[in-house]
């Protein structure tokens, strides 16, 4: 029987997701991987209780290079297919995407077609926002980081005050 | 049965079994460090299990020596100070920093502020004592950042 070989990115990846700031996420229902198919990974986020907003989004992650490049996320629907279909995943429709003030900016439809989150540790958004790590580097990306700066600044923001719902 | 343990501001998973003492989780560590669960003004006792400790499964507990943590929170050019046991949440120390007995901010400015150590913005559920040297720790108080433009 043959053992497939994993790529050092998917590798780190998985030794990343099993360790214990990812972990700990988990279990503070902060956090979960849904499924891996690599180079992607749908991992969904837990958000403030709204009347009007789910208990989670979910994003499918590309994760090349990992983690010598940055990740970078799609807000997707909530997976229906199994086994999971990273090319099958439906863009997640701007009526669907959380609104506030701080949140709303990062799940913008109005910036590359709201395929990517507008964060400052996201590999596509990273390029022409120099500006972003002046002001602050606490959330920008270097090789030393792992997915849970990514996660932990999409929990922060669906967990703000200003957070709406959809 | 999986804990976490929070030495300094690594989080380690480990596994140990329920009729381990308390002080397995000090091996390696100072001779005076103590373990933590959050929120209490105790440390547990070395010599009795962690289960009757309190550890649950994948619960998380802290490893200090340090019985109070010195918080100093700088806003505006001006510190508070108050001290907190080293398993204290940060979203505590953050509630007071920001509340009547801290700088007082206006109820609607609250959720837009943060602690801010270095280039690293504590989560909540971090503990204080994670942060600190020598017992003491020097947080400011800053508007979280916006990312536009």
């Amino acid at each position: 029987m043959s053992e497939q070989i994993q790529a050092p990115d998917e590798r780190i990846f998985r030794v990343h997701v099993a360790g214990a700031a990812f972990q700990i996420g988990v279990e503070a229902g902060r956090w979960r991987l849904v499924s891996t198919a690599w180079p992607y990974a749908l991992i969904a986020i837990g958000a403030a209780v709204r009347s009007n907003g789910p208990e989670e989004f979910y994003l499918r992650f590309e994760l090349t290079n990992y983690p010598a490049d940055a990740p970078t996320a799609t807000p997707v629907e909530a997976p229906t297919d199994t086994p999971w279909d990273p090319a099958a995943c439906a863009l997640l429709p701007a009526e669907r995407r959380p609104k506030g003030q701080r949140v709303g900016m990062a799940f913008r439809t109005n910036w590359e077609d709201g395929r990517t989150l507008y964060i400052p540790c996201d590999r596509i958004a990273i390029p022409g926002h120099e500006g972003w790590t002046i002001q602050g580097r606490a959330w920008a990306w270097d090789p030393s980081k792992d997915i849970t700066l990514y996660l932990r600044l999409v929990h922060q923001m669906l967990n703000d005050e200003d957070y709406e719902g959809v | 049965m999986e804990i976490f343990l929070v030495i300094g501001r690594e989080t380690r998973l480990i596994v140990v079994d329920e009729g381990d003492l308390v002080e397995v989780l000090l091996e390696g560590c100072e001779p005076d460090a103590e373990v933590w669960l959050e929120e209490t003004d105790e440390p547990l006792g070395r010599k009795i299990t962690v289960v009757e400790a309190g550890i649950k499964h994948r619960g998380k507990v802290h490893v200090s020596r340090c019985r109070h943590i010195e918080v100093a929170v700088r806003y505006n050019g001006e510190d508070k100070r108050r001290s907190f046991r080293p398993a204290t949440p940060i979203a505590r120390v953050y509630q007071w920093a920001a509340g009547p007995e801290g700088f007082d901010l206006p109820a609607a400015e609250r959720p837009k502020h943060t602690l801010l150590i270095g280039e690293v913005e504590p989560d909540p559920g971090d503990h204080v004592g994670s942060f600190a040297v020598d017992c003491a720790v020097l947080f400011s108080l800053v508007p979280k950042q916006r990312f536009e433009g």
